[in-house]
């Protein structure tokens, strides 16, 4: 298993202690609870660098990745790009978002990249409903997504906007029950 | 010394190190570098709460309604049961890379509206305990120090009210006070530390109370 799948993983027990308590756990909650596993399991804080700029120009929303690992000389070597979902309203536009942030670490050059997800029971329900068109996110084998073959659904393309002009490709590293109604998945994500 | 302060001492020479790469460095990880710190120092990890909601009352939301918009508070430290104990505010400005003026009067508003957003996070709770930590590289820390700017007086090592009226007003001021937040009530508020963080970088904490002195 990769580092970064270990890692998240490593972090549930904590995600479920949390979900449980009184306060409410926040996706900046979440991304800090898998931070804390990385430190935990030796990597030197120097190297994690949360809210990474994608690139030189980026700007606003979007424009940076939620943590990257460095390396040794303080370049990027892997990207992940967390999610939290709960309460969701919209599940197509949120699902739309996951798309386009499987995009955006396509974009990211030269790195490794993954997509962490912490998802209540209902947002899973949503993903993995074949009348979705989103079931095959949770296959074991490797999956492409382009404009081509993803929903028809207005407020999920919204969402991908261009972002799928190109394909990208998605390999479920890692997925987990977690607490009494939560999903959390990790996938790989290749250009 | 509480966990927070020995916390946020401790984070100074990671800053150091982290703000002599090459390497971007943004106020999260200025938050997360102070939030490890904090738990080295004795805190539990699960007693730390990253963007919680400002009242009770959104607090029972966020878990009944669709993701909530509204302004967090960066981190809370729960006590035992769960309930918030501190709270805290983190702010990082810096200069453009690029060389480029520095919005410094709508920078300051900001820093200014943190002391509201302490105000207004959990109101009735005179027991929480309420800090800003505001780290910023030379070019704004000489912003303030500036007595023209009429904020100097926020860096005095003594006890300070914030409130409408002192709050810069006049030519110029329009940014500031459009991101100062909204200033009905005052706050008091007094540096508990500051710190020289080199690559030119100044770290200024507040302790930050609600109510009458």
């Amino acid at each position: 298993m990769d580092a970064v799948t270990q890692g998240v993983g490593a972090a549930i027990p904590l995600i479920e202690r949390r979900l449980e308590s009184p306060a409410p756990l926040s996706e900046d909650g979440f991304r800090y609870l898998v931070f804390n596993e990385f430190l935990k399991a030796g990597v030197d804080i120097m190297r994690l660098a949360p809210e990474y700029p994608r690139d030189a120009h980026a700007k606003g929303v979007g424009a940076k990745i939620d943590i990257v690992i460095l390396d040794e000389k303080g370049a990027p070597e892997t990207a992940i790009q967390f999610k939290h979902y709960r309460n969701s309203a919209a599940y197509a536009a949120d699902a739309g978002r996951l798309l386009a942030d499987f995009a955006k670490l396509r974009d990211f050059p030269n790195v490794q990249r993954f997509a962490a997800v912490l998802a209540d029971g209902e947002m899973f329900r949503y993903l993995s409903s074949p009348e979705r068109g989103l079931d095959r996110l949770f296959s074991l084998s490797e999956q492409e997504f382009s404009e081509g073959n993803i929903p028809k659904t207005k407020a999920l393309r919204d969402k991908v906007g261009g972002a799928l002009s190109s394909p990208v490709r998605t390999q479920a590293t890692g997925m987990w029950k977690v607490g009494y109604d939560y999903m959390l998945f990790v996938w790989r994500v290749e250009a | 010394m509480d966990a927070v302060t020995q916390g946020i001492g401790a984070a100074i020479p990671l800053m150091e190190r982290r703000l002599g790469l090459a390497t971007p460095f943004s106020e999260d990880d200025f938050r997360h570098l102070a939030i490890s710190e904090i738990i080295k120092a004795g805190v539990d990890v699960m007693r730390v709460a990253l963007e919680y909601p400002q009242s009770e009352e959104q607090v029972t939301l966020e878990y009944s309604q669709p993701r909530d918009l509204r302004a967090k508070v960066d981190a809370v430290l729960l006590d035992a049961t769960g309930k918030p104990e501190t709270a805290i505010e983190f702010k990082y400005h810096r200069g453009n890379r690029s060389g480029g003026n520095l919005p410094r009067t709508m920078f300051a508003g900001e820093l200014i509206a943190e002391f509201a957003k302490l105000r207004d996070f959990f109101p009735n709770a005179q027991h929480v305990r309420r800090y800003v930590m505001y780290l910023t590289d030379g070019e704004m820390f000489r912003y303030f120090n500036r007595p023209k700017n009429g904020l100097s007086w926020l860096f005095s090592p003594s006890e300070q009210e914030i409130s409408d009226g002192k709050i810069p007003s006049g030519p110029g001021t329009k940014s500031l006070r459009k991101h100062a937040g909204k200033w009905t009530f005052p706050v008091r508020a007094q540096v508990a530390g500051h710190w020289d963080v080199g690559n030119d970088h100044k770290l200024v904490v507040w302790q930050v109370w609600r109510g009458e002195s």
